[in-house]
């Protein structure tokens, strides 16, 4: 069986080769990469759902030295993480021109690696380092084009963002000094001996810190800037994967190492806050890019809220999710990109006339709105219905209101734009779709009707990643007693 | 108004650290639970006499991984945001006193770096400092000579081939011992130089790499690109 | 206990240049103040009362009477990702003079509701 640390050290080390060559190594070198990664990710995955694999590395047993946990939710988002990433290179392939190239392809490749080694890892210190690795490529690559839009968005993105990093770092060291130990598992053993203020006050670091990464209200500021300005193959990653991952971190930290489950309201709430504002603002939005960044910041709400219920069947519909939304989001990045390279127009007007002039573009565009929206039988409409299911299981109602208020206005708007693709006029021509555009808009779309089809494929991952999140028994006496 | 919020925002969040601080986790008391591991174990088991140092490369070297990427992405997004920007910077010509002792002083700037990244198991220090004495007295033969120029290709590729090493240390531990960075040359005897096991060879790695890695972002942020 | 008032005023000084001030600049450095200031936090929580440099230099040191070394590695980390930090702030902030002759950030509000 391959070491999964291998999914953080190959990759590594053809980050490091990228500079040395010139030309079309380049690219062959970051397809393999992805490649390496997606396949080792598959063969690990039948394992790692039903239990958890631990890495020790430099031969030290946890919690002297640093482990990897390779549960059913980390592997899954590293599946996620090299399979979009593939996609979103073969795209950027052809899309991405601004000099110099195999610097962005370096960025690329390390800002992926550092969200997979968040969910890989299993010690508090090493999660702030993966952090500050994914954060700090983002910010390069979101002011990566050089326009003005990009500078001013990476600008606001690394001013939060790396506040927030420091402080998560306060907290970690907090954690640190009241416990005498960095890995989670021995933390989360030892929770008890912090004592409750300490406790309360690196809860409300983490939540500041990586509720920025999340893309929580009111925290969230850089985010619809960030997605909006970021060069197109970057807004896929950043909406798709990168938010998801903070997420994790999140409630990584929130349930299993501090065991807090009385702050589920609270949380509840800002959930339902981001996910409300979120659509109310992409509601009036004009530019395509920025009603889609809103949109995405929305539905991250909601998982959001509905991981803070805590219901096992809450949690199921929220990992669900969290793997529809990549997909379904990533997609409609990727399509929304593609069209403003074409017409050069920004604005949802841009949309006009697609319908008759690439149909699979519109098709894939149309899917996309109604999976997010949540139609049968797109996969979409499963996740969200496992969803609102489970948080009325745990009596969280006045939430669900708000929630299919919000999905209201969501169809508002999504049902315009799917308007405006069919039903309206434009003498503006729109090119031939390349193979790099057209081979990731496939595949997606064939994963969303799969998953539509047969939302029972994702049974055994869910099951597993149920107990990963919740259940902190689970995760201590893996790491120690296996 | 808004300078009134700036002013009692912070204040209110350092009270109530202090306050927490102050009951909670008192100063110079001793709370070590995995490092009195590191303290008493650490000098059988990797053969470092720098407790620091068998803990920065050994038994959190992931950590150390992933420090020696930010700083390679930190160069990358540099020169990257840098690159077509129009620079013209100020004509400070040094004094003939900056100019000579330069000269002189540049080789055992040097010199100095290298010792200490050598030295790292032995004494306090290690790759990163050793690294950024190079880098020092490379910027301050830039401010001396005004058409000082390094090869970027040069630092370039020793940058990568650095970076490439260290991770391969870390595969051949793997080809061997089944994790990661595992310690696979002996420990041989304390306070000599070539003990440690893989202590010297990952800091010659680390010291080479963030040299050059800062010396060419020195370089890029310094030189007049028309 | 000196020393936690000392970096919790660094953290505050920084986190009021970066609420208040509006010239890039001066945000950044409040931004450097405030890792500085997380730094020697870390320092000072690994203080032991009457420890030493945990190196074995003399045969005769025992372990008991060492600092903690693990918040030492620690920093050495932190120090390294927040120079990163920076560079990459100085890199942007020198494209946007370039662009729009100001560093002011109230003037930058291209991207709006």
């Amino acid at each position: 069986m391959v070491s999964p640390i291998l999914l953080i050290a190959l990759p590594l080390f053809f980050a490091f080769l990228i500079p040395l060559f010139k030309g079309a190594v380049k690219s062959i070198i970051l397809i393999l990469a992805f490649l390496i990664n997606l396949t080792i990710s598959i063969l690990i995955f039948p394992y790692a759902i039903h239990k958890a694999i631990i890495v020790k590395i430099a031969n030290f047993l946890p919690p002297v030295g640093i482990n990897l946990f390779v549960g059913p939710v980390g592997i899954t988002l590293s599946i996620l993480i090299s399979g979009i990433g593939l996609l979103g290179a073969i795209y950027l392939l052809k899309m991405e021109k601004t000099p110099p190239l195999n610097r962005f392809y370096a960025l690329y490749l390390l800002m992926l690696l550092g969200a997979t080694g968040m969910s890989l890892t299993g010690d508090i210190f090493n999660m702030f380092v993966f952090l500050e690795i994914t954060t700090i490529s983002a910010y390069g690559l979101t002011s990566y084009s050089k326009n003005e839009i990009g500078l001013e968005a990476g600008m606001k993105y690394l001013l939060i963002g790396s506040l927030g990093a420091n402080l998560v770092l306060v907290g970690v060291i907090l954690l640190y000094t009241t416990t005498g130990s960095l890995n989670m598992a021995d933390i989360a053993m030892r929770i008890n001996l912090v004592p409750k203020a300490v406790l309360t006050f690196a809860f409300i670091l983490f939540f500041v810190g990586f509720g920025i990464e999340a893309e929580l209200f009111p925290l969230n500021g850089w985010a619809p800037d960030a997605l909006e300005g970021a060069p197109h193959s970057i807004s896929i990653l950043l909406s798709s994967v990168i938010s998801k991952v903070g997420l994790y971190a999140f409630f990584r930290f929130i349930i299993t190492v501090m065991g807090l489950t009385n702050v589920k309201d609270i949380l509840i709430w800002f959930g339902i806050a981001t996910l409300f504002i979120g659509e109310l603002a992409a509601l009036r939005q004009k530019s395509l890019k920025r009603l889609l960044a809103y949109s995405s910041i929305a539905q991250l709400g909601f998982i959001f809220s509905a991981i803070s219920v805590g219901t096992s069947l809450a949690v199921r519909g929220a990992l669900f999710h969290i793997v529809n939304h990549a997909l379904l989001s990533g997609m409609m990045f990727l399509i929304a990109g593609s069209i403003i390279k074409d017409t050069n127009n920004w604005n949802i007007e841009s949309l006009r006339g697609l319908g008759s002039k690439s149909r699979t573009l519109a098709f894939a565009f149309t899917i996309g709105a109604l999976g997010t929206l949540g139609f049968p039988p797109l996969n979409g409409f499963w996740s969200k219905f496992m969803m609102i299911l489970g948080m009325m299981k745990g009596k969280a109602i006045i939430p669900v209101y708000f929630i299919l208020f919000a999905s209201l206005i969501e169809a508002v708007y999504y049902l315009r734009l799917v308007y405006i693709v069919y039903f309206s006029k434009s003498e503006q021509s729109i090119n031939r779709m390349p193979f790099a555009v057209a081979f990731p808009v496939i595949v997606v779309l064939i994963l969303i009707f799969l998953l539509g089809f047969f939302p029972s494929l994702m049974n055994g991952m869910l099951t597993g990643g149920v107990k990963d999140v919740l259940n902190r028994s689970w995760y201590i006496m893996s790491v120690f007693g296996g | 108004m808004k300078r009134l919020f700036a002013i009692l925002f912070p204040l209110l969040i350092i009270i109530v650290f202090l306050y927490i601080m102050k009951n909670y986790i008192p100063f110079c008391v001793d709370r070590m639970v995995v490092a009195k591991h590191y303290l008493t174990e650490g000098l059988p088991e990797t053969g470092s006499t720098n407790i620091v140092t068998s803990i920065v490369v050994l038994y959190r070297g992931f950590d150390t991984l992933g420090e020696v990427t930010v700083l390679f992405l930190a160069a990358l997004g540099f020169g990257a945001i840098l690159e077509g920007a129009k620079k013209k910077t100020k004509e400070i010509v040094a004094s003939p006193i900056v100019r000579i002792s330069t000269r002189y002083l540049f080789p055992f700037i040097i010199m100095f770096g290298v010792y200490i990244f050598l030295h790292g198991h032995l004494t306090p220090g290690g790759g990163f400092p050793g690294g950024v004495i190079i880098a020092a007295g490379i910027l301050l033969m830039y401010l001396a000579y005004k058409d000082f120029r390094i090869d970027h290709t040069k630092f370039k590729i020793t940058e990568s081939l650095a970076g490439i090493i260290f991770v391969g240390i870390g595969l051949v531990g793997l080809a061997i011992y089944g994790s990661f960075l595992a310690n696979f040359l002996p420990e041989g005897l304390p306070r000599q130089i070539f003990s440690a096991g893989i202590i010297p060879l990952i800091y010659i790695a680390i010291g080479f790499k963030v040299g050059s890695e800062l010396g060419g972002l020195v370089g890029e942020g310094l030189e007049d690109k028309e | 206990m000196i020393f936690y008032i000392g970096s919790g005023l660094l953290i505050g000084i920084g986190l009021y240049g970066m609420l208040y001030k509006r010239n890039l600049i001066k945000i950044i450095i409040g931004l450097d103040f405030i890792e500085t200031g997380v730094n020697i936090l870390i320092i000072s929580l690994c203080y032991v009362k009457g420890g030493t440099a945990p190196i074995f230099s003399l045969p005769s040191l025992k372990p008991s009477q060492m600092v903690d070394p693990l918040p030492q590695a620690l920093v050495l980390t932190a120090i390294v990702i927040g120079v990163a930090v920076l560079a990459m702030a100085l890199s942007i902030v020198v494209r946007i003079y370039d662009k729009r002759k100001t560093m002011d950030i109230s003037k930058l509000k291209r991207l709006k509701w």
